[in-house]
């Protein structure tokens, strides 16, 4: 119990639900006399971000951009030192335990991902280098400088564990192969306009992602050149900071921003089925917890329960907005949401849907 | 030049300032480099919730004294910056933020902050930092930060397709000149060299050292480790520190320690190892130590007579009152036969005498020689000096040196001279006006007489140098042409500038004169070949002048000459600079 800090870091940066149904929350402090970091877990989510109600707390030697889970218990984070570490959670989720520490890197660590398989972490940051780990001992297995600019995100491919997808300020997207000789080849990035900031592969895809621009843009498309229409839709004024696809719900892309909202969108229908614009500040975690709920946290300091319904408009089904996917295992047959014609529409309070429980606002003290 | 090197530690996250600084000096580090606000700290000025932001932007500056900031602090602006993207939002709160932080860095005053320049795309930088520069703190220098190559020719080849060597590398010294014309050449504007792994030709680095370097970086990544498990560089990196510590760079240790085993002091101890391997200053640096760079207006001994010191300083040159001693030997040897030296006897006549140095050389070669001197006349204008001269006569030379004070284009004299030797050159040869003073004074030299020396030349080469355009800028005169500093030579110990090319002839004159009609005018048009995009500053002028036979004097080091003790620095000669805007 006195390894939690006394108080909550101000910008709340990664959000990060748990398969039981709590959420993990990473926290850096940007201003102020300590540019320190913590780290949190709640069993149950609601209490986040509240110090006194979590189940656990640590403080980290400095801010954190990203954490993931690797299995129930152990965490993988990347920090503001250029440091990536590993903790575990122990007794009953209440302690936090270090378990391993790694400062490769020369600068600041913007993204962290795991691979499909868990064995493999890969890392990127400031200092343009990309990093692939082995998470049993966090020695890192590759180095690579293929940008020549800031790399914003890494993303790990969902079914090949070799393969991973990276986006830099260079304005390039290069897929990587570590198993070829010369592991990485461009991906051809238009539609997409200025710098991508953030990638998401489709759950189950082989080659589908989408990718998030400095803009407000998100280009939803197939890494193979020239293969399918790609989709483009602009539903941020700001960049786009981090992508989500739902893991049971894979047309449902979720994306957070720094104007400072919230918005999922079907990849089927391309039509925003959500949108929330209650965070007074940038949002910079999303997590999905399941097909319906998502969870956002940002530098307002505050953590959100989004309630996502699935509107799927039966009239709006054949039309030309509609874009035939290449999606795994046969296209998306979650018909079983809700079905409503009305138009969610943005009140600055969080969305209101007649049918369903409202949002729960949770306000910090 | 101080005895070590400053060398500070750069940190992108510092989540403890007080930490950091204690860590960095237990380390031996002089000084240390972080972030004004925190480098992910991205604001919002225009429009949306983000804008309404509460709070400082970043800690209070009471977290250290301002002793401590003053001093120890080289600020860092955030990575995230991009003023000059095409995107109106992004430029816009760029630019809101970069004033931002530059106005704080002005209110902390420190000494120093830290721009990157990350490509050629730096206009609107350029201007939002030269728009601060008025306003700003009188002391503050901004480094900016160019590596020695563009990122772009940096990567790994990792991709597909992609080629094993650098096709076209990029020059970065085009960003940084962009940079600084754009700021007019600002003094407090100076460059942070970044060293990458690769470097570029030699001739694109020799460039550099005529910049206004102040800093080197230099990451953890670059170091190998020695047997001993000890980090140390590369040769190309060492040579071309070792040229960067002539301008007094200091070096910035930035990047992860890497040799975790041995600290990151050890990164500092190899920078201040390899600065005392130096090879200490040859007696000529040392007499210069001080006076690099140090703009002086040319002597003009002709229409002012020259002091006291100024002779002394003259008389230390150890080269060349040697060669005179030879010259003189071996003309008296050509003069006066084997057969004829107990008959024949030789006129001499120094005329510029000065404090007689030159007749000290002759009445030594003559002993050396064996050959008979009947008179050596010691003609000096400069009466004060003529006090010299005739406490010499009195007390060393007696009846055989005769002292006339006198301008030697008005001397008549008694008899006429078999050899001639005088010293009026200045940096740029004739621009003393030896010429028209040897012109005047060949009246009274025999049909057969000789001049040592015999002719000198002139050569000029292109020049490239910040410092020194900046030095004559500051020449400013209320009653003067804005430009007229600018069209006047000086002599300067050059330091910190570049020569673009190699010197080429310019004019040529040779003693005694014998034409019909004397013309000592002079044109000549001159084309140089450069090979590097480079800014043109002015030019350095040299001479070489022939003292007797195959007996030299030159100050133009890059010129080959067969043999080795003609070449020389003279100290009271320098290089003659002429700056043109």
């Amino acid at each position: 119990m006195d390894q939690i800090p006394a108080a909550m870091d101000r910008h709340l940066d990664v959000i990060q639900c748990h398969t039981d149904g709590g959420v993990l929350l990473g926290a850096s402090s940007l201003t102020g006399r300590y540019w320190l970091g913590s780290l949190w877990f709640y069993q149950n989510p609601n209490n986040a971000p509240d110090v006194e109600k979590c189940t656990a707390g640590v403080q980290l030697e400095a801010g954190l951009t990203d954490a993931r889970w690797i299995d129930s218990n152990k965490v993988i984070v990347g920090l503001d030192t250029g440091g990536i570490e590993i903790w575990e959670l122990i007794e009953n989720y209440h302690t936090f335990v270090h378990v391993h520490s790694s400062l490769e890197h020369d600068n600041i660590i913007s993204s962290v991902h795991l691979s499909c398989d868990n064995k493999r972490a890969v890392s990127c940051g400031y200092d343009k280098c990309i990093k692939v780990w082995d998470v049993e001992t966090l020695s890192s297995v590759h180095s690579f400088r293929g940008h020549y600019d800031i790399v914003e995100c890494v993303r790990c491919h969902p079914l090949e564990p070799a393969m991973f997808l990276s986006c830099s300020q260079d304005k390039r997207i290069l897929l990587w192969d570590t198993r070829k000789p010369r592991p990485a080849s461009v991906v051809d990035s238009s539609p997409l306009e200025n710098s991508p900031r953030c990638l998401s592969w489709q759950p189950q895809s082989k080659n589908m992602f989408a990718v998030g621009s400095s803009t407000g843009q998100i280009v939803f498309k197939d890494t193979r050149t020239s293969i399918g229409t790609p989709l483009s839709f602009t539903p941020h004024t700001r960049d786009v900071y981090k992508l989500e696809f739902c893991s049971n719900r894979p047309q449902l892309l979720a994306s957070v921003s720094e104007d400072c909202t919230t918005v999922v969108t079907s990849m089927e229908t391309q039509k925003q089925v959500y949108r929330d614009c209650s965070h007074k500040d940038y949002v910079r975690g999303v997590s999905w917890m399941n097909d319906l709920q998502l969870y956002t946290c940002g530098w307002d300091s505050q953590v959100k329960l989004n309630n996502v319904v699935h509107l799927l408009s039966h009239k709006n089904e054949s039309t030309e907005n509609s874009v035939q996917m290449d999606v795994n295992g046969g296209s998306d047959n979650n018909s079983n949401a809700k079905q409503s014609t009305k138009e969610v529409k943005c009140n600055g309070n969080g969305v209101t849907i007649e049918t369903d429980a409202s949002d729960t606002k949770l306000d910090t003290t | 030049m101080s005895t070590r090197v400053s060398c500070g530690r750069d940190f992108h996250c510092c989540p403890n300032i007080n930490d950091t600084l204690d860590q960095a000096c237990k380390s031996g580090f002089d000084f240390v480099c972080f972030p004004i606000v925190n480098p992910r700290y991205k604001r919002e000025f225009i429009h949306g919730p983000a804008k309404d932001r509460p709070g400082a932007i970043t800690r209070s500056d009471m977290l250290l004294t301002g002793q401590d900031w003053n001093s120890l602090v080289v600020g860092k602006i955030s990575p995230w910056l991009q003023p000059d993207s095409r995107v109106d939002v992004i430029r816009k709160n760029s630019e809101a933020a970069l004033r931002q932080e530059l106005t704080f860095a002005s209110h902390l005053a420190i000494p120093s902050v830290l721009i990157p320049l990350k490509n050629g795309n730096i206009t609107n930088l350029a201007r939002i930092l030269n728009e601060h520069l008025v306003n700003s703190y009188a002391n503050q220098q901004y480094w900016i930060h160019v590596p020695t190559m563009s990122p772009r020719d940096q990567i790994d080849p990792l991709i597909e397709g992609q080629t094993e060597e650098i096709e076209n590398p990029e020059d970065t010294w085009t960003w940084w000149h962009k940079f600084r014309t754009l700021c007019d050449s600002h003094k407090r504007v100076s460059v942070c060299l970044e060293l990458t792994p690769d470097m570029p030709s030699v001739e694109v680095q020799k460039r550099w050292l005529a910049e206004p370097v102040k800093s080197c970086s230099i990451s953890t990544s670059l170091f190998l480790t020695n047997k001993r498990g000890y980090p140390v560089l590369t040769r190309a990196h060492q040579i071309f520190i070792l040229m960067l510590f002539k301008l007094e760079v200091q070096i910035i240790i930035t990047g992860t320690n890497r040799h975790l085993d041995k600290g990151i002091h050890t990164y500092q101890q190899y920078l201040d190892h390899l600065f005392q391997t130096q090879p200490p200053p040859d007696p000529v640096a040392q007499f210069a130590k001080g006076y690099e760079d140090y703009l002086q207006s040319p002597l003009q001994p002709l229409m002012d007579n020259l002091e006291s010191q100024t002779y002394e300083i003259f008389e230390k040159d150890p080269v060349k009152y040697s060669q005179y001693q030879k010259a003189v030997y071996y003309a008296l040897l050509d003069k006066v036969k084997p057969e004829e030296k107990d008959t024949k006897e030789i006129v001499l006549m120094v005329v510029g005498a000065g404090r007689g140095p030159l007749v000290r050389a002759s009445i030594a070669a003559a002993q050396q020689a064996g050959r008979k001197v009947k008179k050596i006349y010691a003609v000096e204008k400069n009466p004060n000096a003529v006090i010299t001269l005739e406490n010499m006569k009195d007390e060393m030379w007696g009846d055989q040196v005769e002292v006339i004070s006198c301008d030697m284009r008005k001397w008549e004299a008694p008899q006429k001279a078999d050899i001639l030797v005088s010293e009026l050159l200045g940096s740029f040869a004739d621009n003393e006006l030896s010429p028209e003073c040897l012109d005047g004074a060949q009246r009274f030299l025999k049909e057969d007489g000789i001049s040592i020396p015999c002719e000198y030349t002139s050569f000029l080469a292109p020049l490239q140098s910040e410092k020194l355009h900046n030095e004559v800028r500051n020449c400013k005169d209320k009653d003067k042409q804005p430009d007229h500093y600018f069209e006047m030579p000086y002599v300067v110990r050059l330091h910190n500038c570049q020569v673009l090319d190699e010197p080429k002839k310019v004019f040529v004159f040779k003693h005694p004169n014998r034409d019909e009609v004397i013309d000592n005018t002079r044109h000549i048009s001159l084309d140089f070949d450069i090979q590097n995009d480079a800014l043109l500053h002015g030019f350095s002028g040299y001479f070489e002048t022939v003292l007797y036979g195959d007996i030299n004097l030159i100050i133009c080091m890059t010129r080959r000459w067969t043999k080795l003790d003609g070449i020389l620095d003279l100290l009271g000669y320098y290089k003659n600079v002429m700056s043109r805007v």
